[in-house]
């Protein structure tokens, strides 16, 4: 190992060590989670929800699926000076103690290809993914 | 779209656009001076401007020349279906100001939703989403020449997005909403983010102006 490689990997498991991580999903709580419902036509839509953090680690999402969707993606909408742009992203952590709060207008999630038509009143069931395990929680 | 240079030029372009919409309104804001002070989301016009004369489909597949967007208070919104967020959210609100405005014994006004993704966005599918907000709004697309025409004329910038692995594309977009007046000419802009009550104030009074 290069000196400075011994230097990066020393900074690494320095920076590891100042922010612990949870592999698991397990301290997150879900709550207002809903689904737009939209009339026939498009192919996307998008989902809703909160998601805190009650444990002592941060937690990083890595996906979301669901199996009524084709596939399910988090998006972000951005005002740009007036200019809407929406774009995904990935990769999202929650520290310990913080509220993601996904609402109109910010982030969100795209839900691809419902495999039914979306009804009003129906329940949706969401995946989300964590490193070491997964948390399913029911949408309206 | 695959064409960097392209996208490239669209985005510069759409940028100026935005820049000139911007400095434009600010040059309003300033020239109108005392003014501006009566509005709560309003940038209103000091001189109405023309419309750009463009092409358009209505909802049931019918021409519907940019001309014909007069003798009544018309607002309006530039979208696409496949737009989960913001739009929805938008049509919710033109709804709704014209619920507040019944409600108040006020006109309504004609609320028109511009598609600008006329590839996925057809009139049988323009029509099934504008009625499943408001059975009374009017859904418009065009070719992208005419689209193109009308935003740009507008200082309303949007850019086709490319498509990802799925296919999938955005249309990036502006929030604002445009006022044309009974005449036909553009009188205000609200631009976001959009607060019911601060539309409703001055629609209000530039509807009865």
């Amino acid at each position: 190992m290069k000196p400075q490689h011994a230097l990066l990997a020393l900074a690494l498991l320095l920076s590891a060590c100042g922010k612990t991580q949870n592999q698991a999903c397990s301290s997150l709580v879900v709550s207002d989670a809903w689904i737009r419902s939209l009339p026939p036509g498009p192919t996307v839509t998008a989902g809703y929800l909160q998601i805190e953090n009650h444990g002592e680690a941060t937690v990083t999402l890595s996906s979301f699926s669901s199996a009524d969707f084709e596939r399910v993606e988090l998006h972000e909408t951005r005002d740009l000076d007036g200019q809407l742009q929406m774009r995904a992203i990935t990769g999202l952590e929650i520290a310990p103690g913080d509220i993601l709060a996904m609402r109109p207008g910010g982030k969100h999630l795209m839900l691809f290809n419902p495999k039914l038509p979306l009804k009003p009143g129906e329940q949706h069931k969401l995946n989300l993914h964590c490193a070491a395990s997964s948390l399913s929680i029911m949408a309206d | 779209m695959k064409n960097p240079v392209l996208i490239l030029a669209l985005a510069i372009s759409g940028g100026a656009m935005a820049l000139g919409l911007w400095s434009w309104q600010e040059w309003v804001k300033t020239s109108s001076g005392a003014q501006s002070q009566q509005w709560q989301a309003a940038t209103v016009l000091p001189q109405a401007r023309t419309l750009p004369a463009v092409e358009l489909l209505d909802q049931k597949g019918q021409p519907y020349p940019s001309g014909q967007l007069k003798n009544q208070w018309h607002l309006l919104f530039f979208g696409f279906t496949h737009c989960p967020d913001i739009c929805p959210n938008t049509l919710a609100l033109l709804a709704a100001i014209n619920e507040a405005r019944s409600n108040n014994s006020q006109a309504a006004i004609q609320m028109v939703f511009i598609y600008l993704d006329p590839q996925r966005d057809t009139p049988a599918k323009i029509k099934a989403y504008v009625e499943y907000f408001d059975k009374d709004m009017l859904g418009l697309t065009g070719s992208e020449a005419a689209l193109a025409k009308l935003s740009s004329g507008l200082y309303l910038p949007y850019v086709i997005g490319e498509a990802d692995a799925n296919g999938y594309y955005n249309v990036d977009h502006s929030g604002s909403l445009v006022l044309l007046n009974p005449q036909g000419q553009v009188r205000a802009y609200f631009s976001t983010p959009h607060r019911l009550e601060a539309i409703l104030q001055d629609l209000d009074k530039l509807t009865r102006s």
